[in-house]
């Protein structure tokens, strides 16, 4: 059993007088200790997968239509209230891409840490939470801890705010951590130093890691597995060497075909997918990516593609991969 | 960065910006951030210069200041000839036929109760320019050439999305055939599969209107990929220019290394040294003295503490501003 299933899982969202599915089937599992990466463009459902783990979805409007979530085999979207709020912040957390918005700003770092404790660990006294809160800070590599527990967070610079969530997240030891556009909003200097810090933590602690970004760079970093998300569904799930090596959806061929890589020579026109994604009320009842595929077939657009094995560990939700595959190794040999 | 002997397209010539920094009651100057201190670069016809550096750089700064956007502190930006930062109001209105500005979000900046239509012809209307059965043509014109149906004049802004919006954003922008465009972030907000839509977009643009463009980015690779050169910034100066692909190739700068070490490679087997920069970016309020890289150089010594290094022309072109670069690589 995996540490986290998710399993055939559907979210929907009611709008004025219409419901609209915007995750749909969506099947994964996180091991023990691994990192899986989560890729998508806008509107992919990654953010709603992550927040529908941590039962954090919007209420009323939100809700799991079908499907499951097991932590340890147990159950997450059916249980009471108080159950869910121990599992999240126990032994699932998560991070986001502003850390801004979920720190409060009135209250120094020092406070915010030692709530988590108050939450979580009420029976801890001041002495050991204090203690506590400055060896956090210290383990993500906060310089000069002690002053920065007496600061607000509008005092630090955006990489040492997401430190402090990382720290906030970490306080109470918890087997997932759920990343979502942690470092987007961070330069790229930043972004190496946290990406750096998640690696030395998870070596540290042994947590599994969710990392969700639109960026294949930062997948190819962190990652020892990944799941490609298109409009609302899973289009292709692999070990990470073996997507960037040999992916096999067209979209996870134009999505990496499309960006534009440091070795490349400039002034040249890039490979790109033509077309937007189709908007979320106007969904086709066939394979989401049929109208932007190069490789479309009536069938495409009648039937939706199921997830399927196409190799050991590897999965992929398109009608045409082998034929696509077959002319793609024709063509470029590889 | 011309090549030849004649007067570039633009010709920028210690580009200062200073922003007063006002506290207390009174409101007084108290400080000043120094967001761009002595920038100079050429611009040929035709040509891309690339703005690269992280938050605060002065990047974008530097694309607003020559376009008196922001009045500059100092320096020269001389445009086919012409001084723009002693221009009148009348003159500056003519310029801005010549030099426009592509924003990460052309709309923020736009009336949301204006159809596409109304946008794209504003342009003509200012400069008074055509009649109006001729504006509507042109600007159904403009749409097609940016890849949108004729049909989006009627539509409004809201109705489209974030690439859809930035082709619109470039109609508008190419409507009155410049001769410069700054592109401020301009991709930067879109999707991949989006973003190398209107990345190729710019590029046929420009290679058929023989556009020269200013592209300022935080993302390298993007930079990289529509330059023929690109200036660095670190902290309101440029420490390094160099083209394209020398830039990549064989940086000089620490700060450039380091930059491009820290970009992650969609290549799970890629293995290099990286260079993790430690610390933040200092305040550009109170810039370290000496180099303003040396807080987080490690390569520094003593010297860059104290003496500030030149940008220093190089025999290829290209030119590096720090006294050690020799012995780096």
């Amino acid at each position: 059993m995996a540490l986290l299933e998710i399993d055939q899982l559907s979210v929907a969202f009611d709008t004025e007088g219409d419901t609209v599915t915007v995750v749909d089937r969506v099947g994964f599992d996180v091991e023990a200790g691994e990192t899986l990466g989560i890729v998508g463009e806008s509107g992919c459902g990654k953010s709603v997968t992550a927040l529908t783990i941590m039962g954090l979805l919007p209420k009323p409007s939100g809700r799991v239509q079908g499907g499951d979530i097991r932590f340890r085999g147990e159950s997450l979207p059916n249980l009471p209230p108080e159950r869910m709020r121990d599992i999240r912040g126990n032994r699932i957390a998560m991070i986001f891409q502003e850390p801004m918005t979920a720190l409060n700003p009135v209250h120094r770092i020092g406070r915010q840490l030692a709530e988590t404790y108050a939450l979580h660990q009420a029976d801890l006294p001041d002495e050991a939470v204090y203690r506590r809160t400055l060896g956090l800070l210290e383990q993500v590599g906060i310089p000069a801890p002690e002053q920065r527990l007496r600061e607000y967070p509008h005092q630090l610079s955006g990489g040492m705010r997401q430190r402090v969530m990382i720290a906030i997240a970490l306080a109470s030891k918890p087997d997932i951590l759920i990343a979502d556009e942690p470092t987007t909003a961070l330069d790229v200097t930043i972004q190496a130093q946290i990406l750096e810090l998640l690696r030395e933590l998870q070596r540290e602690t042994g947590m599994a890691i969710i990392f969700i970004t639109h960026d294949l760079g930062v997948i190819a970093e962190l990652c020892s597995r990944v799941v490609v998300m298109y409009a609302g569904r899973v289009a292709e799930q692999a070990p990470i060497e073996q997507l960037f090596a040999h992916p096999v959806h067209p979209y996870t061929r134009g999505l990496l075909a499309s960006i534009p890589r440091l070795e490349d020579e400039p002034k040249t026109m890039l490979t790109t997918i033509p077309g937007v994604v189709p908007s979320i009320e106007e969904l086709p009842s066939g394979c989401r990516f049929a109208n932007r595929c190069p490789y479309v077939k009536d069938l495409c657009n009648r039937d939706a593609p199921e997830l399927l094995a196409a190799s050991q560990g590897h999965q992929v939700a398109c009608h045409r991969w082998r034929e696509v595959d077959a002319v793609a190794l024709e063509k470029w040999g590889s | 960065m011309s090549t030849g002997s004649n007067e570039p397209l633009l010709r920028v010539r210690g580009l200062t910006k200073h922003f007063p920094v006002r506290s207390g009651i009174f409101l007084r100057t108290t400080g000043h951030v120094h967001a761009v201190d002595d920038v100079s670069f050429d611009l040929d016809i035709g040509e891309t210069v690339g703005l690269v550096g992280e938050s605060g750089c002065g990047k974008s700064t530097v694309g607003k200041t020559l376009l008196r956007l922001h009045e500059p502190t100092a320096g020269q930006v001389v445009f086919e000839g012409r001084d723009i930062t002693t221009m009148g109001r009348k003159a500056l209105r003519q310029l801005r036929r010549d030099i426009q500005i592509i924003l990460q979000d052309p709309f923020e900046s736009l009336n949301a109760r204006h159809t596409v239509g109304k946008i794209l012809e504003e342009p003509f209307v200012i400069h008074r320019l055509g009649t109006p059965q001729e504006r509507r043509r042109w600007a159904a014109e403009l749409l097609e050439r940016v890849g949108l149906s004729p049909a989006a004049a009627s539509r409004f802004p809201h109705e489209f999305s974030g690439g859809q919006r930035q082709r619109i954003g470039i109609a508008r922008a190419i409507a009155l055939r410049p001769k410069l465009i700054v592109c401020d972030e301009a991709v930067s907000a879109l999707d991949v599969s989006i973003q190398s839509q209107i990345i190729n977009l710019l590029l046929d643009l420009q290679r058929e209107m023989h556009l020269a463009l200013i592209f300022i980015a935080h993302d390298l690779a993007v930079v990289k990929h529509v330059s023929d050169r690109i200036a660095v910034m670190y902290l309101g100066e440029v420490v390094e220019t160099a083209t394209a692909h020398d830039i990549y190739a064989s940086p000089r700068h620490p700060y450039t290394q380091a930059l491009i070490s820290a970009i992650p490679l969609p290549d799970p087997t890629a293995d290099r040294d990286r260079v993790v920069l430690v610390g933040d970016v200092p305040s550009p309020i109170h810039p370290p003295s000496g180099c303003r890289f040396h807080t987080r150089c490690r390569h520094a010594r003593d010297d860059c503490r104290q003496r500030k290094p030149e940008l220093d022309s190089l025999r290829d072109g290209a030119s590096v501003a720090c006294h050690y670069w020799r012995g780096l690589s």
